[in-house]
């Protein structure tokens, strides 16, 4: 009798499998990983031979299968029999990170007290590149354009010693990195600041300098680096109370997605921001140049705060190759360029307070050159402002390197 | 293609079972299973899958001489050549970067490189056509004349790409007439549905465990290469082990009796005991083939342990970390023959040295780059690192279940447990249905939410 009930049992089980395969996809799972679901490969010699098929095969097969979202729901549940989490220790996790490079990196994630952060991996080899291009970048400046770099660390760097130990110092590459510096380029202490809000901030308080589950920081955050920097240009910063603070939308950020099968159903942050563009007059244009340098100009309606996107795209946006900023009560003429990752998305609505203009200019996607878009602006400063986990990717490095060209 | 794979098990394995079963003689069963395992093995390396058709195509003429003048000197001589033939294959698909690599640190020369693509499970199917054509001269076996059967039994695709190594003898019969009974159905797909489960809940998960410890994207300490060594030591063996659990399964299924490929290795009280019970059939083919024919145990008995682990090392990899690695087992396995045959009487004591110096084996094992590897055993005594750290303890705190599922499923006593509980009266049987349900269900969905489903041995 056991030989009949086992075999039935397996040829059921091998059947639902092929059901669920004919079910029809489960696409509402895959929209919530925030990616599109992998199409049926195109089947010729070619895709054959080269494997392609095989492998498209298969992501198709993990994509379209029928209750997909109950299923990988219950791969979580399995995952988190397998041990347990002290709420003192925390979770570290393995997981890959991209900073829209064509590169990824292996990285460590903690999860901590609610929060999802990104682990540092030091990179010697690549900060000399980071300096380097940063240097070079100098050197194609005019010489009364004051030039500054502010490399931004993130909020594990500032958690106890137990933690942030488990990475490498970030405060360690960033002195590293301004020590190679022309002499020129004057460093901004982001760092210090950030430290010391952080210090003086109450341990359980809800709003931080650092999104809970996302890899940017806040405009508080970005005050902090908004204050370092004005304290070099010599000019006065703006006091955040002057602003309202408003509450945006829901969000839970990017890395919640990396990390959602190990977290037990967070609630999702909320979005507060300093409602600068209603207190002033602001006009924004963007601007792609190809390769063949044809221009294209878009976005001129486009807003400083854009409650249309979700999480931290909600800061112009999100990333643009130039992003052009005019504040028209302000006639002085001062203009800053930036160059930059999305960090210092949060950071512009502090800037625009000091400059008629402020340019953004996004390496990962700007194919122009440098030099021409000087000549355009006459900038009278020119910032770099990056996270410190850029100095770990070494093709954002010859991205940077490369407009200097 | 990979068992653990959703497109193996939602479309591959029931459409070759559908077809199989449908097939109403032996030589459309044996087409049926020829065709699927040159799309199984296409599926992944369609480059190569000329050279696995060539390769048991000449082999096969070959042996076909080899019968032909058997008793003469013509014999050796195609026997010579297959060998020959077989070794100068694997040299070159397998070995030839590596040997000019070699060759030119020993040498100062700069000889170009090489850069061939290693061909997926040509270290397994070489042994077993190379098996097949010496047991042919020493005739062990009869000489297969049909190409369909000898493909069917070099491609077959349970064990075409990570063994177990099945020699021809063991399917000969097999291959001219099968009769699959319901109990071998059964009893196959019970053996099918544990590899499953070991492979996606024991070794997927300990991978994503070792690789957090070994891997780059945090801190070396003392307790996470020991962790991180752990969890591999129980990656490889679960696997491995559940590929070939697997593999032997579907054979069953398919009316064939693949050999064991390993019995509880971890519970070894020696290392001559270790290797009794790991990776069986590779052992019985150095053994057979090599050790044997060296002299074995009459003459120079030490010189062809040695020469034999340094291949064992050697077949596992092309780099030196696997000789190295082999001929630590060389030594060990010399000095416990010479003086610690008495060792092994004492219970948990040699349970836990022997395991000491697998975990440390598998080290060497792992790290195929010199300098990693001396940095790893540094880290292992604390060198250059600290004790521990909040990796460390997460890693510990999160896997500590699967750690205690591992070590329990490393003995026999989950299976004692569950042939008791499945032979209860009336009840054992809806239990026994019930756990299998459960256990494929479980696999669907952690396949479908896995991130990383390697299987190790397929470099091999």
């Amino acid at each position: 009798m056991r030989k009949y009930f086992v075999t039935i049992t397996f040829l059921l089980l091998l059947a639902a499998s092929v059901y669920i395969f004919f079910s029809p996809a489960d696409t509402a799972s895959i929209e919530a990983e925030n990616r599109e679901a992998a199409e049926l490969p195109e089947l010729s010699a070619e895709t054959l031979i080269s494997g392609e098929f095989a492998s498209g095969f298969d992501s198709y097969v993990n994509d379209n299968v029928g209750f997909r979202g109950q299923l990988t729901a219950l791969s979580d549940d399995i995952k988190s029999y397998f041990g347990f989490t002290p709420k003192l220790v925390g979770k570290v996790i393995s997981s890959t990170s991209d900073i829209g490079t064509d590169e990824t990196l292996e990285t460590g994630l903690m999860l901590l007290n609610g929060r999802v952060m990104e682990m540092f991996s030091k990179k010697p080899e690549i900060e000399k590149k980071y300096a380097e291009a940063l240097n070079n970048i100098r050197s194609v400046l005019p010489d009364n354009v004051k030039m500054y770099s502010m490399l931004v660390p993130t909020q594990l760097e500032f958690a106890k010693p137990i933690y942030r130990n488990a990475q490498d110092s970030q405060e360690q590459c960033i002195e590293d990195i301004d020590s190679m510096l022309s002499a020129s380029i004057t460093a901004v202490d982001a760092y210090g600041r950030l430290k010391a809000a952080e210090e003086s901030r109450p341990e359980d308080s809800e709003d931080g300098l650092y999104f809970k589950m996302d890899h940017h920081w806040t405009m508080d955050g970005a005050y902090c680096g908004y204050e370092a920097l004005m304290e070099k240009t010599g000019m006065n910063p703006v006091d955040k109370n002057d602003f309202e603070l408003k509450q945006g939308e829901d969000f839970y950020g990017t890395l919640y997605l990396k990390a959602k099968s190990d977290m037990e159903d967070p609630e999702p942050e909320k979005l507060y921001y300093y409602d600068v563009e209603s207190e002033g007059d602001f006009e924004l244009v963007m601007r792609v140049v190809y390769d063949d340098g044809s221009e294209l100009e878009y976005g001129q309606d486009a807003p400083i705060f854009d409650s249309t996107k979700d999480g931290y795209l909600f800061f112009l946006g999100g990333d643009q190759p130039i992003i052009e900023i005019t504040n028209n009560k302000i006639k002085d003429g001062k203009t800053i360029m930036i160059i930059k990752d999305s960090y210092a998305n949060a950071l512009v609505p502090w800037l625009v307070n000091n400059y008629e203009k402020v340019v953004l200019i996004d390496p990962r996607s700007f194919k122009g050159s440098l030099t021409k878009e000087v000549e355009r602006y006459s900038p009278d400063e020119l910032a770099v402002v990056n996270y410190v986990f850029t100095t770990t990717f070494s093709d954002y490095c010859e991205l940077l390197n490369d407009i200097a060209e | 293609m990979v068992f653990s794979s959703l497109t193996f098990l939602c479309v591959f394995l029931p459409a070759v079972l559908l077809l199989y079963y449908l097939s109403k003689n032996i030589t459309y069963k044996n087409a049926v299973l020829a065709v699927s395992s040159l799309i199984f093995y296409a599926w992944g390396e369609p480059s190569f899958l000329i050279l696995l058709i060539a390769a048991s195509f000449i082999n096969f003429l070959l042996a076909i001489g080899i019968d032909k003048f058997q008793g003469r000197w013509q014999s050796k001589l195609i026997l010579g050549i297959a060998v020959a033939f077989d070794i100068i294959m694997i040299g070159i698909f397998k070995y030839a970067a590596f040997l000019t690599e070699s060759a030119n640190l020993v040498f100062r020369s700069s000889f170009p490189v090489p850069e061939i693509g290693l061909p997926l499970g040509i270290s397994f199917y070489t042994f077993q056509i190379l098996s097949y054509v010496v047991d042919v001269y020493r005739k062990d076996t009869g000489v297969q004349r049909s190409y369909l059967k000898f493909i069917t039994f070099v491609s077959m695709f349970p064990q075409l790409i990570a063994g177990p190594i099945v020699r021809y003898s063991q399917v000969e019969k097999s291959l001219e007439k099968r009769n699959v009974r319901l109990n071998d159905f059964a009893d196959g797909s019970r053996q099918f549905v544990m590899g499953l489960s070991k492979k996606v809940f024991l070794a997927n998960y300990c991978g994503e465990a070792k690789d957090l410890l070994l891997g780059s994207a945090t801190h070396a300490t003392a307790g996470s290469a020991w962790l991180g060594i752990i969890f591999y030591t129980f990656q490889l063996y679960f696997d491995f082990s559940g590929y070939s659990d697997m593999a032997i399964g579907m054979g069953r299924m398919l009316g064939f009796h693949f050999p064991e490929n390993f019995n509880y290795p971890y519970i070894s009280r020696s290392v001559t005991e270790f290797w009794r019970r790991w990776h069986m059939t590779l052992s019985g083919f150095f053994r057979d083939y090599v050790y044997i024919p060296l002299g074995g145990n009459r003459k120079w008995w030490a010189r062809n342990l040695l020469i034999v682990w340094a291949l064992t090392g050697l077949w596992h990899g092309a780099s030196w970390n696997f000789v190295i690695w082999g001929l630590y087992y060389g030594v060990l396995l010399l000095i416990e023959k010479l003086f610690f045959k008495w060792w092994a009487k004492i219970p948990v004591l040699s349970n836990i040295t022997t395991m000491l110096v697998v975990v440390v084996g598998w080290g060497i094992f792992y790290f195929t780059d010199f300098n990693e590897l001396k940095t790893f055993f540094g880290y292992l005594v604390g060198y250059g690192c600290q004790a521990y750290d909040i990796t460390t303890i997460s890693a510990l705190c999160a896997n500590a279940w699967l750690l205690a599922a591992c070590i329990l499923v490393s003995t026999p006593l989950p299976r004692a447990i569950y042939e008791y509980i499945t032979s209860i009266k009336y009840v054992g049987v809806f239990l026994e249905c019930i756990i299998m349900a459960a256990m494929f269900v479980g696999c669907i969905a952690a396949l479908t939410g896995a991130t990383s489903n390697p299987f190790l041995y397929f470099r091999f």
